[in-house]
């Protein structure tokens, strides 16, 4: 018989041996024993189940607290965030797995136009612009499904509005993962503004502001795609580059506002001049650039012409008539194949070339323009260099009176006496010369030195009250502000009277800006000056503003002097009737270039007051002027 | 070595001769009935027998000899050492303010160069024996097995005493070292216990005094858990144990067990620190997890005095066992099961005493030495 263990001891404890039976005292032990073991089992398992009861209540109640709290820390937490996405200034939606909005905060409802009662559990693409961007939508939800763990990504879309009218947003959507529950969060922010802002700064980037051209950049953009197509289709791309001339001068005399003005008008030319396709830019200043996408040479220059003449129709700014010139040039990868910089670089040569060639003209661009250019870069710097050393001499061509063949007056005539190129003529320097602005002081140091020449030769000549003197003046010049003082200084310091000094302007530079030569020349004939047209008829030969002018002397150009000879009936006519336009207007008429003597009796025919030209003299230096009065006052006359 | 048991008990005397072992190299521990501070002759008569042995002994809750617990006796286990060094200390404690002073000058006071081991016995209502298990590690290298026992006082919580002079005194600390190449100590320690009910935060307590868990009194909750059982604290609090956690992500666990109620300021002490801030759930008992968790701590400690080569070397073994008084109180009449369970788990030869004590002292795992509550602790001594 197998007892409990705890029984077996029991019963070793009282020395009772089950096989030989139970004493009378032996059982009472035994059962005392015995009833005390049940005792503590009872007593254990009261404890057993009093503890599981109170422990069972305990966390029931424990349970129940937890679920109380746990709700009302819930519904605290629910309306903390419900006011902290209501603060938000960014619109947040979150959506369930498949992208149907759950919540849709009040900076969403602004945004959209939805309540979010209208819009809980509607899919998320109704709040897109149909087509493609509703695709992307839910390849952005795709992309997030796809990824194992909490994620972001951020996309521009196009949002829709309850009223069906677009606009940007940028989204910023990630996906959370609560055990098996997907949830999308989209952070979403109008970008309306900023995308404008962004246009707007793209186009100030790219465009001119004041004309609204196209920049420098832009032009380069395009011009580097223009050529990438044209090297793959073999097609031209041409670049014409235009100046205007005398810009600086309207400017300073003018003011910036007429100036730009004056530039936003050419620019609404240029956009004319092209076609749509092409690209008309403002690099800076007065500096245009046309860019010719798949144009031939043909094309290109058809075009220069084209924008050539647009310019020269006189501008009206401000009530104001102003003419301008321009410089126009031309270059092309037809022949050889150029980057972008190759080909902006000839289209500026070739405009040199053509400012070089005396401006209002367009040139095509020749390789040997770039050796012209650099010579013509030394000789700017050489030029500086000859005001400062006097390499600058002046040379006098007198003028005949045709009556009496005697020397009416002188004119100054400049000459450049390079030390390595010898005796350079004023074709060559004096476009520079206005380029540069070196102009002013050159014609400074020509009045003075001229009129300073004049009372030298006056003072031998006490009995010749007539004789004078012809200064050149030269458009920026008769601009500058100094310009009056210049000369009443000039005449004040040499003692010359006024009468005797005749200032020469050319036609377009009287027709530059009339209000202002109106007022200059009113100046000038109020020292007491006299004045002439140089170079007649070669400009816009205005002849209603002649009339305005107060000038005393016209000098026909020696074009027109030559055709008497190569033309004899047309020149004739043409000489006659601007002699005779002279007259009626009682101004002296001064005819240049006389070369024989068929033209010069032609001209006395035609009542030509004064002529000039290689037939009498060259222009010579002052010592050989000298000679030529001295033989005068000798009394050899000239044939 | 060699090794000798004996018992005393009222009316019977010595079961044998005692005092054949004595020397300068013998260890004896000894463990009575707190009766016997009133009756002092058998306590007498063991120093008598054992002149120039190292004696160390206490007050007990219930002392067993081998398989066997008896009360109003007085258990003795002696072992004489070939050639290990012996060393004895007694040190008195004023306060549990004191303890980990007093561990730190137990320490110093065996300091040897090639000190082995220690075994502690100490007062166990007035000693903090966290603070006296931390003040000895804090001396004594990492590889010096630390393990012991508090004394008691059957259920009462009144007075223990340890052995002193020949006589019983309250407020002393004693400890043998064992130093040498040749002793070899085993250690081994487990509860059985099983939490239950929820876990409760540590609202309020000072060192080892709990006042409130979860802004509820401690004493409360014990009491209604208790109900009709709650006239017997604070023994019966003994029945349910406080596991303790440090933090909530630290898996490491202490089991506590009260010393005392107070019902004035609801408050409960510990035999050991319960800090403000851990977690502290209930436990209860299952008989046959005790009886295991006896088994295992016995296995364990058993295996490290045991040649691994030659497990049947018949090397004579003294184990020394302490257990919780909690648990006799659960175990109530079945309680020998888990002396026997234990004893069964010995190498052979060996012999097993022990008693029921207010606390045991032992490394936790391959840490220092701590306090421990509501364990079975062995400690196998053997030389080779």
């Amino acid at each position: 018989m197998e007892l409990h263990r705890l029984l077996a001891r029991q019963l070793r404890r009282l020395g009772i041996d089950p096989a030989q039976g139970i004493g009378a005292g032996q059982l009472g032990a035994l059962l005392t024993r015995v009833s005390a073991t049940y005792e503590e089992a009872d007593q254990d398992r009261y404890l057993v189940e009093r503890s599981l009861e109170i422990s069972t209540r305990e966390m029931r109640q424990l349970y129940d607290e937890l679920e109380r709290s746990s709700e009302t820390a819930l519904a605290s937490q629910r309306d903390q965030l419900r006011s902290i996405l209501d603060s938000a200034a960014e619109g947040i939606i979150t959506m369930n797995a498949t992208g149907h909005i759950e919540t849709f905060n009040r900076a969403a409802e602004k945004m959209f136009g939805w309540s979010a009662a209208q819009v809980d559990g509607r899919d998320v693409s109704e709040l897109l612009i149909d087509g493609f961007e509703s695709e992307r939508a839910s390849a952005l939800l795709a992309q997030l499904i796809d990824r194992s763990g909490p994620g972001t990504d951020t996309a521009t879309l196009e949002g829709r509005r309850r009223d069906g009218s677009k606009f940007p947003i940028e989204v910023s959507a990630s996906l959370m993962r609560r055990g098996e529950a997907s949830k999308y969060v989209a952070i979403v922010r109008d970008v309306s503004e900023r995308v404008r802002l962004q246009q707007a700064l793209e186009h100030q980037a790219f465009h001119d502001d004041l004309t609204g051209l196209a920049n420098r950049a832009l032009l380069r953009d395009r011009l580097d795609h223009a050529l990438a197509r044209s090297r793959r289709h073999a097609a031209t791309v041409a670049v014409i580059f235009a100046d205007l001339d005398g810009f600086k001068m309207i400017n300073d005399t003018l003011g910036h506002d007429t100036g730009d003005l004056l530039l936003a008008e050419v620019a609404r030319r240029l956009r004319y001049s092209v076609r749509d396709g092409d690209t008309a830019a403002r690099l800076g200043g007065d500096e245009f650039a046309i860019l010719l996408d798949e144009a031939t040479p043909e094309e290109a220059e058809a075009a220069a012409h084209r924008i050539l003449d647009s310019l020269r129709e006189p501008f009206s700014v401000e009530g104001r008539e102003i003419f301008v010139r321009s410089s126009i040039g031309v270059a092309d990868n037809h022949a050889d194949a150029l980057d972008a910089d190759e080909l902006l670089c000839r289209a500026d040569i070739a405009m040199y070339a053509a400012k070089a060639r005396g401006r209002d003209r367009y040139e095509v661009f020749e390789p040997q323009m770039q050796a012209e250019l650099a010579a013509r870069h030394e000789l700017q710097s050489d030029l500086r260099q000859a005001l400062r050393a006097e390499e600058l001499v002046i040379h006098y061509q007198p003028l005949i009176n045709l009556d009496s063949g005697r020397i009416e007056s002188f004119e100054a005539l400049v000459r450049w006496n390079h030390p390595t190129r010898g005796l350079v003529g004023p074709n060559d320097f004096i476009p520079i010369a206005e380029e540069t602005g070196l102009i002013v002081p050159i014609g400074r140091h020509v009045l003075r030195a001229a009129c300073a020449q004049l009372m030298g030769w006056r003072a031998g000549r006490p009995d010749d009250d007539e004789l004078a003197i012809g200064v050149n003046v030269s458009s920026q010049q008769l601009h500058d502000a100094h310009f009056l003082a210049d000369v009443r200084d000039t005449l004040r310091e040499t003692g010359l009277a006024a009468r005797h000094l005749v200032l020469e302007l050319t036609e377009s530079t009287l027709l530059s800006d009339t209000t202002l030569v109106q007022q200059r020349l009113g100046a000038l004939k109020t020292l007491g000056v006299r004045l002439a047209i140089d170079d007649f008829g070669t400009g816009y030969s205005s002849l209603a503003y002649l009339r305005t002018f107060p000038v005393d002397f016209l000098k026909i150009d020696r074009t027109f002097v030559n055709e008497v000879s190569r033309q004899p009936d047309q020149g004739r006519v043409m000489v006659r009737s601007i002699i005779g336009l002279g007259h009626n207007l009682s101004l002296t008429v001064i005819a240049e270039g006389i070369e024989d003597t068929d033209q010069l009796n032609e001209l006395r025919d035609a009542g030509c007051n004064i002529g000039q030209g290689y037939l009498f003299a060259r222009p010579v230096p002052p010592e050989a002027a000298s000679e030529l009065l001295e033989e005068q006052s000798l009394g050899v006359t000239t044939r | 070595m060699e090794t000798a048991t004996h018992g005393w008990e009222p009316g019977a005397g010595w079961s044998e001769p005692i005092g054949a072992l004595d020397s300068d190299t013998t260890v004896v521990v000894a463990f009575g009935d707190p009766a016997l501070r009133d009756r002092t002759d058998p306590v007498r008569e063991l120093f008598d027998a054992y002149p120039r042995s190292h004696i160390v002994g206490c007050s007990t809750s219930g002392q067993f000899r081998d398989a066997t617990l008896s009360d109003g006796s007085l258990i003795v286990g002696a072992a004489r050492f070939e050639s290990t060094h012996v060393a004895s200390v007694h040190i008195p404690i004023g306060s549990a303010d004191d303890s980990f002073r007093a561990g730190t000058a137990l320490a110093r006071a065996l300091a040897h160069d090639d000190l082995r081991a220690v075994f502690v016995v100490s007062d166990g209502l007035c000693v903090n024996g966290s603070e006296l298990a931390r003040g000895i590690s804090s001396v004594v290298s990492e590889d010096v097995v630390v393990t012991g026992g508090l004394a008691a006082d059957g259920d009462r919580f009144d007075s223990t005493w340890l052995m002193i002079d020949g006589g019983p005194r309250s407020g002393f600390v004693s400890a043998i070292g064992l130093s040498g190449a040749r002793v070899q100590v085993g250690h081994g320690s487990r509860g059985g216990w099983d939490k239950f009910g929820p876990e409760r935060f540590v609202t309020r307590s000072e060192a080892n005094v709990l006042y409130e868990l979860d802004g509820r009194p401690a004493l409360e909750i014990y009491r209604s858990y208790l109900g009709d059982l709650a006239d017997g604290l604070p023994a019966t609090a003994l029945l349910f144990p406080l596991a303790l956690r440090d933090d909530f992500d630290d898996d490491k666990q202490l089991v506590r067990t009260v010393l005392a109620v107070d019902e004035a300021a609801q408050s409960m002490t510990f035999a050991g620190d319960v800090p403000e801030g851990s977690f502290a759930q209930l436990m209860h008992a299952n008989f046959d997890r005790l009886v295991g968790g006896a088994s295992d701590a016995a296995g364990a400690a058993a295996r490290m005095v045991t040649d691994r080569w030659l497990p049947d070397s018949h090397r004579d073994t003294l184990a020394i066992a302490v257990s919780c008084v909690g648990r006799r109180l659960v175990l109530g009449q079945r309680v020998e099961d888990e002396i026997e369970a234990a004893f069964d788990r010995l190498p052979h030869p060996s012999r097993q005493v022990g008693f029921y004590s207010y606390g045991e002292l032992s490394p936790a795992g391959d840490g220092p030495c701590e306090l421990h509550n509501q364990t079975m602790t062995l400690t196998t001594i053997a030389e080779v």
